[in-house]
């Protein structure tokens, strides 16, 4: 799998909930690692011995450019998941990187362990990013509240520097009952219509999406 | 052999009686990577309309308690574009293909390109309200393919006999009841279509009142998620079931009951 695909889940036999629970992952040589926020299951979480009737990789993820040499990553505390995949990603083509996490719970900085040595982190209270942090970096992936696209996107907008097509990707996860295009729920508005999440997405170039 | 079209010339033959549902398997298999399509009795496309569809505005689905609401609003290519995506999968298979029709006015000129084109064996189309029935008999007239006629779940009953008087070959009881739930995440109301384990209680009562009003094959649509559901339309007299949401969320499920229908 790679960083910003997703991997569906749901527990075999059993129809409430109905459809599969799209989670990211992060996959190392042994195992998949998958976060996910405890209020996403109307069930109850999984536990260790779950036996999980799975769907992945789902979608195409995120797109690091070859040329991108400084990556900056954004998120809120339970979207980071994709992000941190995307981290590994690039800290091993020798990509810098640099996290901002917005944080307003108190469920502690359990990423930590999660991220390479050699990726900055920073932690604030609100998803803002800097003009100078984007002028910085090469590329930009966002995954978190709406509200932080739309200032994103914003300040992207009101930048001097004109930037390409796939500069900032953000993510975003409907809900996908069928996960290969069947059945068309999943869509996402952008500016060249709408696009299905579980075939073109669920990373959108920020700038195209309409939030 | 299940003979869905026994007084139309051409006939719909079935080897089996399972079907996929309108856009259970997509317009040209989607579905086809997870599911053995070769195992269906017959496949209906997602719902293709003359020109393009956009659909409707996202959100368009929403998980509640055991089932989904959908609402796509019939996002489609449009029939050229569809045909030059999808015909080749069309053309590929090997069970009986059907093409599930939408567009009230352009459905005659709809029908005269589908006949015009190799590889489809029949055509399906909603029946919403008896308002419809003036397209439904311009259709019959504009193509002599095998017409199955898909009821409103709401007014199955009452439209069961008037579909078959237009010309239909067959009935699919029924499109999926109308839902509607807050999707709290956006606050947004989404109203759909309801699918779920649940909506087989009323198909197939919706089957059992239809079946006493016609003598036309009956096919049954709605909440099949196990082969004993798949029996107990076929008990109640259906000559076919169709599946449809289990094929989205659990596709080795639709898999298990095609191989093993007859053990």
């Amino acid at each position: 799998m790679r960083a910003g695909q997703l991997l569906l889940a749901r527990w075999p036999g059993r129809y409430d909930p109905y459809v599969r629970a799209a989670h990211f992952a992060i996959p190392s040589a042994e195992s998949c690692l998958i976060i996910v926020n405890k209020g996403e299951h109307k069930a109850r979480p999984y536990e260790v011995g779950d036996v999980l009737d799975v769907l992945a990789p789902v979608g195409k993820g995120f797109r690091l450019e070859a040329s991108t040499r400084r990556l900056l990553l954004a998120g809120d505390e339970w979207s980071l998941a994709p992000l941190l995949a995307l981290a590994n990603e690039a800290t091993q083509k020798q990509v810098a990187v640099t996290l901002l996490i917005q944080q307003s719970s108190s469920v502690g900085r359990f990423y930590e362990a999660l991220l390479p040595l050699d990726v900055e982190f920073q932690v604030a209270p609100q998803l803002d990013i800097s003009a100078e942090l984007l002028d910085w970096c090469d590329q930009v992936c966002v995954a978190g509240p709406r509200s932080a696209y739309v200032r994103l996107k914003e300040r992207i907008g009101q930048s001097a520097v004109v930037h390409t097509a796939g500069f900032a990707q953000a993510v975003v996860v409907p809900t996908m009952p069928c996960g290969v295009g069947a059945c068309l729920g999943c869509a996402v508005e952008t500016t060249r219509g709408l696009r299905l999440a579980c075939v073109e997405g669920p990373v959108f170039d920020l700038m195209e999406l309409v939030v | 052999m299940i003979e869905l079209a026994p007084n139309r010339k051409q006939g719909l033959a079935l080897t089996n009686p399972l079907m996929a549902a309108p856009g259970a398997m997509g317009f040209g298999g989607e579905a086809g990577g997870l599911i053995e399509l070769d195992r269906f009795g017959a496949i209906v496309t997602s719902a293709i309309s003359l020109r393009p569809r956009r659909g409707s505005t996202p959100p368009r689905c929403l998980d509640v308690r055991g089932g989904v609401l959908l609402n796509h609003g019939g996002a489609n290519p449009g029939w050229s574009r569809a045909l030059a995506q999808f015909g080749g999968a069309w053309a590929r298979s090997k069970v009986p293909l059907i093409v599930h029709l939408v567009g009230r006015t352009s459905l005659p000129e709809l029908a005269r390109r589908v006949e015009g084109t190799r590889d489809i064996a029949g055509i399906e189309v909603d029946l919403e309200d008896e308002a419809a029935l003036t397209y439904l008999t311009a259709l019959r007239a504009a193509s002599e393919l095998p017409l199955l006629v898909r009821l409103s779940h709401a007014k199955a009953v009452a439209l069961a006999p008037l579909a078959v008087q237009a010309g239909a070959d067959a009935l699919v009881c029924s499109a999926p009841p109308r839902g509607a739930a807050m999707d709290w995440s956006v606050g947004q109301m989404v109203n759909g279509e309801l699918f779920g384990p649940l909506v087989k209680a009323l198909a197939l009562h919706a089957v059992r009142d239809v079946l006493v009003t016609v003598q036309t094959p009956v096919i049954a649509c709605g909440g099949v998620h196990s082969k004993e559901d798949a029996n107990e339309f076929l008990a109640a007299g259906a000559s076919a079931v169709m599946f449809d949401s289990l094929a989205w969320v659990d596709p080795r499920a639709v898999n298990e009951i095609l191989l093993n229908r007859e053990r």
